[in-house]
């Protein structure tokens, strides 16, 4: 095994995982400096002993730029005729009851939608060329940094847009095409996934560009949303797929453990400085949706936020830290969060300038951390800071920190009830800085029977960046009936795309191919995903095929009309290395001697132990404390906590 | 029961209606329903009362299927009823007011006992009778009429009725791949139904149903109760076949109980499509108090048990057989309005001005029937500008300009929001759209395209000195002249060189600008 680092760039700490040849590993976590984020990477290399071999990264920061507005100024150009695409979106109230909902601004203002004369039909054909003097003349001396550029049917024909982009290239802007982010039909989706891209690129860009500088490692790659690897020129050019990078390592981390412990259902939670995330995880795999929403103006309303297409770990995001900010709305109640305090001020217990209350100042004041111990005493917390916060507020801290469980715990119900699931039949995998201290209060109002912290969950999400093995994945569209299919061509493009895939791997053995295809009832309005059989493609392929779609049918839509034609439109091969092999982590020893007592709110005096000192077969019956560096876990009266051989902590729920 | 329990199991109700929604979309053959979305699906308890629908249903069908499942019930009594049967209707006096609009029902048995009723209202593409509203006189000749029959008898499908309705539509593999969505639907509706009444040990649904509903009526009634005591009044007006239309409306409340009258609503029309039958009126009347009274709780039974509406039979809100009701949503449409306007004075924050009514169209040529609907501007409220361009009171969405190309030899030139079209106000009205259409080839074969061009006579004044928006508009251009729509809205264009242009209104101000 090289010398590797799992990197984890989170909005408010940069977690570090090494692992060296022999398996040890080693741990380390930094503030993120959001200014300039490969800064806090390198000094985090640096502290584990300087450049490896691979260095494998994982970033919110790109999310961040969306929610936070902060990316590029952004232009549009369009299709003429369709400058209000973007604003106008699906047409659709995402709540039926409220006559009041709004949308999200459009990440480019109505001054730099601009219209652009050309025009491509559904067939590809041209109708109106495109002038690329009229776009020289539209973009000269535009105040903007980025360009986007969607038009009409460009994933059938991508040639104007490459026109105009060759243009705006040439002006010295940085440009993002739609054919190359999102090559699908439904013009919005599409425009608002260029979109976004666009808005990001040049943050994205310049980062990623920095890190490559920085030479920390011979390979350097970084997480995909759908929890694959990408080169840092993938990366670059497509940022947008990196939206949910961290959550995607963390998801990748809790179904190891899912996997580990032969656990069938998951609810991985995942708690950090700025938000929680939520992912269903089935049989050892976090569920993949097609696309995502980001920056929500309604946290649990699918349709409020902005639309990024693309394979994504399908997970709720929450604007809910340890530095999410307590207030009272218009309304007189109590809110934690969106907004976060993040690593600077950070809350007002870091003694770095945060002023108002915070989730963790909460946590701290009713006795879930201590002071002393943050960081492993790293980093002392200034408790009368967070006294000062909260009392300023006039509230008291038991009431921020059901408020912001409560939100939790809502968020993840709605996304399981979304997805039929019920969440009394799965446990809880809790990580993240601050999912420990809350896993099990969540799991107790969602009824979830068992709670696992795995080893050293301040870092999981760095560690599941280790566990991604390199995975590219082409989609091609090839519309074929599957009674009168080309084989010859089938086979062709699933070939070619399947070479592409291993020239990427490199890797000569433990190389893994899936190819799937998009099918439907000839006349039908969407596509039914089915996996494509090993082997020739022939006409026993398309035998196959067919029995495989009509099962899938069955099983997800109750039943299948008899007779109708079956049509295949886009085929899909992903290509994906040898999965790493994961390093157990070192074990505590001994029967764990407890370390200290401190007062709990609700609890009075609860025993503390260090987690790092627990064998496995200790077990405690709550309340207790559980203290490491990076987090610290609560276990309630009554519940009963075990420590598994390797190393997971279990929480029985029984109080 | 604790409130948890509840909470847990009301929300799997929802989500199974949410299955059964998600089955709908994603099998689809037609851009009004798979793209569009123009369709709802529904739980309900043994009764035939609502106990749930899925989150994006269609407001109205929400409302009516219940009846729909009455008037089925009626024909069929419950112990006639077998495992596997799918009961139908498109009767536009029990179901949702035109005949697009196809009811699927299908009871379902636990032990052999009926335990609740899973079903969905969908508006199908096409149902034979006349493309152009403007001439039919009579619902005969606007297309197929369903009485409430069986479309599958335990399990198996009633070949002869599937025969008789694809030889009565224009585009039978589209309709019929339609309505066996909607069977599908309710398979995994019920499948999952009875999965959770095992998981939780469930011999009925009653308690539970009781409770949901009891529930909610109690919120809406206490919801009710916090509107002082009066009798309110407003009125909208509407563009008319002939002449525009006053609709009045007299809300009433008293104590914890409402209740809504059209008392003054004009005779309904001899032509043109646009009378409501009662049972739509009810369904918009009670849909837009729910938005005003009760937008948080979940909708069902008991939530509009408080409410009652009345309409005088015979007018266009309550019209009796054989009216046409093609294009009802020409009126019914402004029912929100009216009410909304009568409550204005007595909750000022909880009600907005005048929403434009949306614009839908249909394409018919050779191989293809498809549509596209397009939001209008909704009406300002107190602290917020109006949005542009979105569907109300439908819950539909638009169809992408590139599926709707894909599947229709026709071009949109542009599709693009109206300029100053928003009613001025102290808040402003949303932005209307326009929309050009042309033929994509020189080929020759017509394309004739359904526009219900709807508030192009009317202006529809805001609230508290709110202006009108924009009215709603369209004309056809054909080489240098531009001529008028005519009535009704449809339009057959022969070559690449004739335009349509439509624009869909703007919506009314809100407080003197």
């Amino acid at each position: 095994m090289p010398n590797v680092i799992g990197c984890d760039i989170g909005g408010t700490f940069t977690d570090f995982v090494r692992v060296a040849p022999s398996g040890r590993i080693e741990i380390g976590k930094r503030l993120t400096t959001a200014a300039d984020p490969a800064r806090a990477v390198e000094d985090g290399v640096a502290a584990l002993g300087g450049s490896v071999d691979e260095l494998v990264h994982g970033t919110t920061l790109i999310t961040n730029a969306l929610i936070t507005r902060s990316g590029a100024r952004t232009a549009l150009l369009t299709t003429a005729g369709f400058a209000d695409t973007l604003a106008i979106g699906r047409e659709q109230r995402y709540d039926i009851y409220d006559l009041f909902i709004r949308f999200p601004e459009p990440l480019v203002p109505a001054e730099l939608r601009i219209e652009v004369e050309e025009r491509v039909d559904r067939d590809g054909n041209v109708l109106r060329p495109l002038d690329p003097a009229q776009v020289e003349a539209t973009l000269t001396g535009l105040d903007v940094e980025a360009v986007a550029i969607c038009f009409l049917h460009a994933y059938r024909n991508p040639e104007h847009e490459r026109l105009a982009a060759d243009v705006a290239r040439r002006l010295g802007f940085r440009v993002c095409c739609s054919h190359e982010v999102l090559p699908e039909i439904r013009e919005f989706d599409r425009t608002s996934t260029t979109v976004a891209n666009a808005y990001v690129l040049p943050m994205a860009d310049s980062y990623i560009g920095r890190m490559e500088g920085a030479r920390l490692a011979d390979r350097l790659f970084l997480m995909t949303s759908s929890g694959g690897l990408a080169t840092p020129a993938t990366a670059r050019a497509l940022p947008v797929r990196l939206l949910e990078s961290g959550p995607a390592a963390g998801a990748l981390a809790a179904a190891a453990v899912a996997r580990e412990l032969g656990l069938p259902s998951v609810l991985a939670f995942d708690m950090g400085g700025t938000t929680a995330k939520a992912c269903l995880i089935e049989d050892g795999a976090p569920a993949i949706a097609s696309g995502m929403e980001v920056a929500r103006v309604h946290r649990f309303n699918a349709g409020s936020g902005l639309p990024v297409g693309g394979p994504t770990v399908d997970i709720i995001e929450i604007g809910a830290g340890g530095g999410s900010i307590a207030r009272f709305d218009a309304l007189g109640l109590l809110r934690v969060g969106p907004e976060s305090a993040g690593a600077a001020p950070g809350p007002a217990c870091y003694g770095r300038g945060g002023v108002e209350p915070t989730v963790t100042d909460a946590d701290l004041l009713l006795g879930h951390l201590d002071p002393a111990y943050f960081l492993g005493g790293e980093m002392p917390l200034d408790l009368a800071a967070a006294e000062a916060a909260v009392g300023r507020l006039g509230c008291r801290p038991a009431d921020i920190v059901r408020v912001v469980r409560e939100q939790m715990a809502a968020a993840a119900r709605t996304h399981a009830v979304e997805r039929g699931k019920d969440l009394r039949r799965c446990t809880l995998v809790a990580f993240g800085g601050a999912g420990p201290v809350h896993a099990v209060a969540v799991a107790r109002i969602l009824g979830i029977p068992e709670v696992i912290i795995p080893p050293l969950p301040g870092v999981a999400s760095a560690f599941g960046l280790l566990a991604a093995p390199a995975a590219f994945e082409y989609a091609h569209s090839l519309p074929v009936m599957l009674d009168a299919c080309d084989w010859a061509a089938v086979g062709g493009l699933l070939e070619e795309m399947e070479a592409r895939g291993r020239a990427q791997v490199g890797a000569a053995d433990g190389v893994t191919v899936a190819r799937r295809a998009d099918l439907r009832l000839l006349g039908q309005v969407h596509e039914l995903e089915v996996d494509v059989p090993p082997g020739h493609a022939g006409p026993a392929m398309g035998d196959l095929m067919r029995k495989t779609y009509a099962a899938a049918y069955v099983h997800r839509f109750g039943m299948m009309p008899e007779g109708n034609p079956i049509q295949v439109l886009n085929w899909r091969v992903r290509v994906e290395g040898p999965k790493p092999q994961m390093p157990a982590p070192t074990l505590g020893r001994g029967a764990g001697r407890q370390k200290g007592a401190r007062v709990v709110n609700g609890w009075g005096e609860t025993p503390v132990f260090e987690r790092a000192e627990l064998g496995a077969g200790w077990a405690f019956a709550g309340p207790v404390i559980i203290e490491e560096r990076e987090s610290t876990t609560l276990v309630g009266p009554g519940d009963e906590v075990a420590v598994l051989p390797h190393g997971h902590l279990h929480i029985e729920m029984r109080g | 029961m604790t409130d948890v329990d509840l909470r847990v199991m009301w929300d799997r109700l929802v989500h199974i209606t949410e299955e059964c929604w998600l089955t709908i979309w994603r099998t689809a053959f037609s851009t009004i329903i798979g793209e569009a979305q123009d369709f709802g699906c529904e739980l309900l308890d043994p009764g035939g009362g609502s106990l749930a629908h899925s989150p994006r249903s269609m407001p109205v069908f929400n409302l009516s299927l219940p009846r729909a499942v009455a008037a089925l019930v009626a024909r069929f009594p419950r112990e006639s009823l077998r495992e596997g049967d799918v009961l139908v209707t498109n009767d536009p006096w029990v179901c949702a007011g035109h005949l697009f609009d196809i009811a699927a029902v299908t009871p379902v048995f636990r032990r052999g006992r009926l335990v609740g009723l899973v079903g969905s209202i969908a508006h199908c593409s096409d149902i034979g009778g006349s493309k152009d509203p403007a001439v039919v006189r009579e619902v005969f000749e606007e297309g197929l009429q369903i009485p409430p029959m069986r479309l599958y008898r335990a399990g198996e499908p009633n070949r002869d009725l599937l025969d008789l309705i694809a030889a009565n539509v224009r585009r039978p593999e589209t309709v019929i791949g339609d309505i066996q969505a909607q069977v599908a639907a309710n398979v995994v509706g019920a499948r999952r139904l009875l999965e959770f009444m095992d998981e939780y040990g469930l011999d009925d649904l009653g308690p539970l149903a009781a409770e949901i509903q009891s529930r909610s009526e109690a919120a809406m009634r206490s919801a009710i109760a916090a509107v002082p005591d009066g009798t309110y009044t407003g009125e909208a007006w509407c563009d008319g076949v002939e002449v525009p239309l006053r609709l009045p409306v007299a809300v009433r409340v008293a104590g914890d109980a409402l209740s809504v009258d059209f008392a003054g609503a004009p005779p309904q029309e001899p032509r043109g499509g646009e009378n409501c039958t009662y049972s739509y009126t009810a369904a918009h009347a009670a849909y837009a108090l729910k938005c005003v009274l009760a937008p948080e709780l979940p909708a069902n039974h008991g939530a509009y048990r408080p409410i009652a509406v009345t309409a005088p039979p015979g007018s266009v809100l309550a019209c009796a057989r054989p009216a046409s009701v093609g294009v009802r949503t020409r009126v019914g449409w402004y029912l929100a309005t009216a009410i909304f306007r009568a409550l204005a004075g007595a909750l000022p924050d909880r009600v907005k001005a005048h929403t434009a009514s949306p614009l839908s169209i249909t394409a018919y040529g050779e191989g293809f029937i498809d549509h596209m609907l397009l939001g209008g501007g909704n009406g300002a409220w107190r602290g917020g500008d109006g949005q542009s361009a979105l569907l109300f009171p439908t819950s539909a969405a638009n169809v992408a300009v590139e599926m709707f190309e894909a599947r229709t030899p026709v071009l949109v030139e542009r599709k693009r929001l109206l300029p100053g079209s928003g009613g001025a106000g102290r808040w402003r009205g949303g932005l209307g759209q326009e929309v050009a259409l042309r033929k994509l080839h020189d080929d020759g074969l017509p394309v004739l395209i359904a526009a219900h061009v709807e508030g192009a006579r009317v202006d529809a004044a805001g609230l508290f000195g709110g202006a009108a928006g924009g009215r709603a508009g369209g004309w056809v251009e054909r080489d240098a002249r531009r001529d008028p729509l005519p009535p009704g809205g449809a339009v057959t264009l022969h070559g690449a060189g004739e335009r349509l242009v439509l624009q869909v209104g703007g919506g009314s101000g809100y407080g003197a600008p």
